[in-house]
């Protein structure tokens, strides 16, 4: 039979076929119409039940970048994993959110000299690596120089060790070639010389000093052991069944890599994931706070905000015209806007803590007036460059309002973002032609919370985080002073230099902003200042609903 | 003869383009601010530990040098090693490619399911086809990261139908030999593993499929709308053929020339497109590997991925070509 024509003469349809072409319709339909439902933030979370299996999901945002290998790891989010696979001699206080403590770790008990030269330490009993080996004072040793093999960024830390020894193997004494009253902190630094085994740094050394190896296994002594490590996807750690310290309730913590912060915050909220650790954008936690379905910490950390000024720059030269510029920012209004939940205005130069308590103070004004004067001196249209990190919407939001506010003051103020390949290396190294006149890091800390390594890395010439490369003779001087005799006051001068110098100024205190499922439990107990972007995982519980 | 000479060519123009893409690629990294050792090593690094990085990766020697060395790694297969990963690139490319292969290959196939399905229904005007092409056409205009996120809001969050991210729920499953999962589950005789590997892929599949569907069904109905009114057509159905028939045998065939040459380019774009989705749904693809490498300025890496997406584009279209050659022998290659 010849088909009856449609309109035009061409054919129809079969039943089956027109159905079809419906049902996809509105499959498309419903997903173009569910756009305006929200996207986290906790609009519509729904806590999970603990899980039964003894498995913690917790989500990374973007991988680790590096491999968990503490002689190279140097960043952010991968410290949920090295700090809980190796352990040093002694660490920052968990729980203590008050004051940078350093407790025992794996060094029970220590002493230093009168000028902090020889630093004596006792080593804790019963401990034993993830191989099995022993650890006992030769680890020590072998670890220091694995450290300084290695070369990687964190080596510093190893270095200016004059001699070792090791009068038994519960004792070890270092002798530093200089006095070094920030010594300590050094070892207590998240960053700091870890413990490794030596029998698997001589076993599996190859030609990297283990670095292979290390880059998918553990070999410390922490409470986990690295167990999957497959880079831009998932981390997996195991509990070590020979720790010397409690036994922890997750038996496994996985970590699957998101590269989206959103499709990360629709697996917490769909309860896929226990929580989130410093990794929620500032504007989807008020959501998460105001639904108050998950549970939320906004937990002190040695994070700062800062505004660097280019003094590389004819306009910025001064400090006059950098306090000008500073000032004329509404930093209450940018802090409280853009980073809500997590952040507060600075009232220091060092960052919260560095300092005993009232030694570190300054007041962060608003004042526009002497920058609109300066810029009738300026030539019309003077142009101003703000630069942040590509990739952090807070950073980006923040030199936005910047801009905003600098444009209502007659400059001519421009966003750029830059890669963190260019803000580590061309920046300092060319600061003149190959930086920005501004740049703006809401979330940046120091390796450890003694006033020197803030003042080092921040403020000295060369040093990692003097982006611009502002330097004040005082300053400088004054660290040194305090790096030799730990005093206090040489410290607070320091920062009295600096902050008159107007290099670097702190605006915020940045906060670790955690989001979990109700039934995990001893969140606050298990994070530590010194550790953005981790907990201490074995001493999570999971409480009754 | 003619195709034999016609691919030659086409494997000569892409070493000649893969040069060209290498050297443009090269003289980018050495006029960009960025400082792959610093990013590498992070703030702090003593200057010794620098300059033993410098010495270790190779940029203490002449630029003309390394990108000598380079070129020469490439004609043996070593791309050099990720900045990043520590790992040889050729192999972490040999780790990431398979799940970009199967996104895009899975997106491919419901695009040109699309596609078609676009272009009969409309052709033949069926119930519901403007709805269908406007909802193409919505589609394809908008962003395909929002498209991800939208899918991921309904699918997983509010229906619960489909996983958010990754590609199986669980990551051990199956291990080879292909890394295209749902036929590696397949070959191992493991059916509910392939299930659940094609519920990972659907969304972020039909995310990727849908502005390339437009494309290819908008070039698909110009064709079948011309071919429909031929001669040769009407001859068909005065023979008594069936109307499925005439489209299957007679229409179809002599439409898909514009459609076969659009899909080539489109299998290009979706490379492209795989980059932004892969970051959507954690999927660990060539995609999530640049993303990685592109903020610490990882050269092996980010050159590696360029040079197989430049030669899978290439290649994709040449295969749309002879496939063109094939379906309508008058087109000489």
């Amino acid at each position: 039979m010849t088909p009856t024509p449609g309109r035009r003469g061409r054919p129809r349809a079969t039943r089956a076929t027109r159905l079809l072409v419906p049902a996809v319709a509105t499959t498309f339909l419903l997903a173009a119409c569910s756009g305006g439902a929200g996207g986290g933030g906790g609009e519509t979370a729904a806590p999970s039940s603990a899980p039964t299996d003894g498995v913690l999901h917790l989500g990374l945002l973007n991988d680790i970048g590096q491999p968990p290998d503490p002689d190279i790891y140097y960043s952010g989010n991968g410290l949920a994993l090295t700090t809980n696979l190796y352990e040093g001699l002694v660490r920052y206080e968990p729980g203590n959110h008050e004051e940078a403590a350093i407790v025992p770790s794996l060094a029970t008990e220590w002493q230093a000299n009168e000028d902090s030269t020889v630093w004596t330490f006792t080593l804790r009993d019963g401990v034993t690596f993830h191989d099995g080996t022993p650890f006992t004072s030769a680890a020590v040793q072998a670890s220091f120089q694995r450290r300084l093999d290695v070369g990687g960024g964190p080596a510093y830390m190893a270095e200016g060790i004059a001699s070792f020894e090791t009068p038994d193997d519960r004792t070890v004494v270092i002798t530093l070639e200089e006095p070094n009253s920030a010594f300590l902190d050094s070892l207590a630094s998240p960053y700091g010389p870890r413990m490794i085994s030596p029998t698997v740094l001589t076993e599996e050394a190859g030609d990297d000093f283990a670095q292979t190896y290390l880059s998918t296994a553990s070999a410390g002594t922490g409470p986990y052991r690295l167990t999957e490590a497959r880079v831009d996807e998932v981390y997996e750690m195991e509990a070590f069944e020979d720790y010397w310290g409690e036994e922890p309730t997750f038996t496994t913590v996985e970590f699957p890599v998101y590269t989206d912060t959103s499709a990360m915050q629709l697996a917490l909220d769909n309860g896929d994931l226990a929580g989130i650790i410093g990794a929620v954008p500032s504007a989807a936690q008020a959501g998460y706070v105001e639904e108050g379905v998950l549970d939320t910490y906004s937990l002190p950390t040695f994070q700062v905000g800062v505004l660097y000024m280019n003094p590389h720059r004819d306009f910025l030269a001064t400090s006059e015209a950098r306090t000008a510029l500073f000032e004329a920012v509404d930093w209450a209004s940018v802090v409280e806007q853009v980073l809500g939940e997590k952040s507060e205005l600075a009232t220091g130069a060092y960052s919260r803590g560095a300092l005993p308590d009232g030694q570190d103070t300054k007041e962060i004004r608003h004042d526009p007036a002497p920058l609109a004067e300066y810029v009738g001196t300026l030539p019309e249209g003077t142009e101003v460059e703000i630069g942040h990190a590509a990739g952090s919407a807070d950073d980006a939001q923040i030199a936005n309002l910047v801009a905003a506010q600098l444009q209502g003051l007659g400059l001519a103020a421009t966003v750029t973002e830059f890669q963190t390949s260019e803000v580590f290396g061309s920046f300092a190294g060319d600061p003149a032609n190959a930086a920005p006149d501004v740049y703006v890091a809401s979330g940046t800390w120091p390796d450890a919370n003694n006033p020197y390594l803030y003042g080092h890395v921040f403020w000295d010439e060369g040093g990692g985080l003097n982006f611009l490369q502002c330097t004040d003779d005082d300053a400088t001087a004054a660290l040194a002073e305090g790096l030799r005799t730990g005093d206090p006051a040489a410290y607070v001068a320091a920062g009295e230099a600096i902050t008159e110098a107007m290099c670097t100024p702190t605006f915020a205190y940045t906060n670790d902003f955690v989001v979990t499922q109700p039934w995990l439990g001893n969140v606050e107990e298990s994070h530590t200042m010194a550790e953005p972007y981790a907990l201490d995982f074995n001493t999570l519980t999971i409480v009754d609903e | 003869m003619a195709r034999l000479r016609f691919i030659a060519g086409r494997l000569a123009a892409l070493a000649v383009l893969l040069l060209v893409l290498s050297l443009v690629l090269f003289v980018l990294q050495e006029v960009s601010d960025a400082d792959p050792v610093a990013s590498t090593l992070g703030a702090n690094a003593s200057q010794e530990a620098r300059e033993a990085a410098r010495e270790r990766m190779g940029l203490n020697d002449p630029a003309p040098e390394r990108y000598l060395d380079y070129v020469g790694g490439l004609v043996t297969g070593d791309l050099g090693t990720s900045f990043r990963t520590r790992h040889p690139v050729a192999d972490d490319i040999g780790t990431y490619l398979p799940a970009t292969l199967e996104l895009v290959l899975g997106a491919l196939l419901v695009a040109l399911v699309l596609a078609v399905a676009f272009a009969v229904s409309s052709v033949l005007r069926w119930r519901g086809a403007g709805l269908v092409r406007g909802l193409l056409f919505l589609g394809s205009t908008t962003p395909t990261f929002l498209l991800g996120i939208l899918g991921l809001m309904l699918f997983y969050r509010d229906l619960g139908w489909l996983p958010a991210s990754g590609r199986l729920s669980d990551r051990g499953a199956v291990d080879g030999p292909t890394g295209l999962v749902v036929l590696d589950a397949l070959l191992a005789g493991q059916p509910a593993v392939a299930v659940d590997a094609l519920q990972h892929l659907l969304l972020p599949a039909l995310a990727l499929a849908v502005g390339p569907a437009l494309s290819i069904g908008r070039v698909l109905r110009s064709g079948l709308v011309t071919t429909l009114d031929a001669d040769f057509v009407r001859t068909a159905r005065a023979k008594g053929l069936t109307e499925r028939r005439v489209l299957a045998r007679h229409v179809m065939r002599n439409s898909v020339n514009g459609a076969l040459s659009m899909t080539g380019l489109q299998l290009g774009f979706m490379f492209a497109g795989a980059l932004v989705i892969e970051s959507v749904f954690s999927w660990p693809g060539l995609g999530s590997y640049l993303g990685a490498s592109i903020p610490v300025s990882d050269f092996p890496a980010i050159a590696g991925v360029t040079f197989v997406l430049g030669a899978i584009y290439i290649a994709s279209n040449t295969v749309a070509d002879v496939l063109q050659g094939a379906a309508d022998p008058r087109i000489a290659l």
